[in-house]
């Protein structure tokens, strides 16, 4: 078993109120693995306390087998990038990138090759003497990333890192970041409240509600067969309902008049909130009393009007236990 | 005047008139004083001295006790800085980033020393320094200056770390970077302006101490103020104005030597 990370029933408590509970799971070497969740359902957190910056209440984490619970964050071989990429505002791009090389007692030749070589890789070698507050937001965060890649880290932890970039920018980058985790050989750990983000960046795939796991495996399973409702509200593609969840290109949009009379339809109300293209497809907004969804339809729907999203019967996939699975995964 | 509003904009106008006012009341003065302490018998209607020399500064330098009081000063300033900034970067630290109850107390308690009399507290502590065979000390008067001093300076740094946050403390630990480095790396280059104005603060309000200085250092402690304050009696008004120079440029000096001292220690541990 090639386990760089295990973490065994890690809780977290703010003056008991619960904020992690009974996180379990472990991370191979070289492996991304994205966890998604809502804001405000502990992601943050769990990367702190991998971090070291918080200490955990209960359970164990091992990296590399060994307990690290005890362990300062800098005496810890785990980097976390923020949310903001949090360049030290009074030294200059170089300067901030061998920061941690600085503190490893590297020689100055070395580290400041070792620099330039991860700004090379990052394409901004040719801004190394600029500082921070010259630079661009996507720029920023490619030199802390540079800053905690030249540290070859056993694991890297991502806070959200594009959230404060505009969306172009957001889809580019992620596929630069990734290429160069992979080519760097670097185990990562990253969290995001985006589903597009978190099943582009990671092999495998986490869902977190409420401080907890509520599923985990590869992101195509999760995504086309959530276990719960609450995970196919999080990061499923469909349509999320109490007794089980269709996929996206199952559902159709009809007017209130054409209810087909089949019984082995599934409908739901709704109303069109908006009208939009996506695929060069024609595409409305629906909302109904559990969310909204993107819908296509056959006829031509207006906003505001009144339409019945409705899928077969035989397409809707039931809510797996996922207890058998559960157990599996850990 | 409808000439020069018509000429200048009105941006203009006002930043003229700030240059003006600002050139009236802190430049005008400064050199007032410093044709002051060369002249003789300088008068009000006159605008310029009639007649100038150098007794006002030769009369300065001649008394025996200066270049003690200077050195004594300097050194009472300097170790009331460094008092005052080690004990107020942690509290501060703490008051910025931690709550816990009975914050609101200490920090009523922190300020209490302005709202309360120095003098009052001077002469109650001139009793326990007396016990601790502190009074007539240097130490002692460095102690007693604190009062005056660190309510301001826990102020001041209190909200340089407020401005600070902690996220890039932990985005250097989590690089590797223990306490103190944090603190020599990130915090120290960072809270400068603070440092920098705790430091000027704190000097300025010890070298005017004159009722503290004199109670506790009974006398044996002569800091340039208590050397300063019997001259206003003397009729040569130059002498007057030749040490209020000298007042002006203390601090200015030993904020000049920090200064250079501060950016050799930073630039010294932030190299690349």
């Amino acid at each position: 078993m090639n386990q760089l990370l295990q973490c065994k029933n890690m809780s977290k408590y703010y003056s008991k109120i619960p904020i992690l509970q009974n996180i379990s799971f472990h991370m191979r070497s070289g492996e991304h693995f994205t966890i998604v969740g809502p804001s405000g359902c502990g992601k943050t957190t769990l990367l702190r306390c991998l971090a070291g910056l918080e200490a955990i209440s209960e359970g164990e984490i091992c990296l590399k087998q060994k307990s690290i619970v005890n362990l300062k964050p800098e005496e810890r071989s785990v980097v976390l990038m923020f949310q903001d990429s949090l360049l030290f505002p009074h030294l200059t791009v170089i300067e901030n990138v061998t920061y941690g090389l600085k503190r490893r007692k590297w020689k100055k030749k070395e580290r400041v090759r070792k620099a330039e070589q991860m700004l090379e890789k990052v394409k901004l070698l040719q801004l190394k003497n600029a500082f921070p507050h010259e630079l661009s937001g996507g720029q920023k965060q490619r030199v802390s990333l540079a800053r905690a890649l030249v540290l070859k880290p056993d694991l890297l932890l991502l806070d959200e890192p594009f959230s404060s970039l505009d969306a172009a920018l957001r889809e580019s980058l992620r596929g630069e970041v990734k290429e160069l985790l992979t080519e760097e050989n670097i185990t990562s750990l990253f969290i995001t409240h985006d589903r597009d983000e978190a099943i582009e960046m990671g092999d495998r795939l986490a869902v977190m509600n409420n401080g907890t796991f509520i599923q985990i495996g590869e992101p195509y399973e999760v995504v086309t067969n959530p276990s719960s409702i609450e995970s196919a509200k999080i990061i499923g593609e469909g349509l999320a309902l109490e007794e089980g969840f269709i996929p996206l290109h199952k559902v159709t949009a009809v007017p209130m008049e054409q209810k087909p009379s089949e019984k082995d339809y599934v409908f739901v109300q709704g109303k069109v909130k908006a009208v939009t293209v996506k695929n060069n497809i024609p595409c409305y907004r629906v909302t109904f009393d559990q969310g909204s969804i993107l819908v296509a339809a056959d006829r031509k729907l207006e906003a505001g009007q009144n339409v019945l999203l409705f899928a077969k019967r035989e397409d809707m996939k039931k809510y797996k236990k996922q207890d058998e699975q559960w157990r599996r995964v850990q | 005047m409808r000439f020069v509003f018509t000429r200048l904009g009105k941006r203009e106008l006002v930043t003229s008139l700030m240059v003006v006012i600002f050139i009236a009341f802190f430049i005008l003065p400064f050199v007032v004083v410093t044709l002051k302490s060369f002249s003789v018998g300088w008068r009000f209607p006159e605008l310029l001295p009639q007649a100038y020399s150098l007794n006002g500064w030769q009369s300065i330098f001649r008394d025996p006790s200066l270049r003690e009081s200077i050195v004594t000063t300097l050194m009472v300033g300097l170790y009331v800085v460094l008092l005052n900034l080690l004990l107020s970067l942690p509290a501060a630290k703490i008051l910025s980033i931690c709550s816990f109850k009975g914050k609101s107390i200490i920090e009523i308690a922190l300020l209490s020393p302005i709202l309360i009399p120095g003098m009052l507290l001077a002469m109650g502590l001139q009793f326990t320094m007396i016990r601790f065979g502190l009074a007539d000390q240097i130490l002692g008067v460095v102690l007693v200056h604190l009062i005056p001093t660190l309510p301001y300076a826990i102020r001041i740094m209190r909200a340089g770390y407020e401005r600070l946050g902690t996220s890039l403390g932990e985005q250097a630990s989590v690089l590797g970077a223990g306490p103190y480095l944090r603190f020599f790396t990130i915090s120290l280059p960072l809270l400068l302006p603070s440092i920098r104005s705790l430091m000027l603060l704190t000097f300025v309000i010890s070298l005017g101490q004159y009722a503290l200085t004199a109670i506790i250092g009974g006398g044996n402690v002569m800091t340039l103020s208590l050397l300063y304050y019997p001259y206003f009696s003397s009729s040569n008004e130059a002498v007057i104005a030749g040490f209020s120079i000298l007042f002006a440029l203390l601090p200015l000096l030993f904020i000049g030597g920090v200064e250079i001292v501060l950016r050799l220690v930073i630039r010294a541990v932030n190299r690349v």
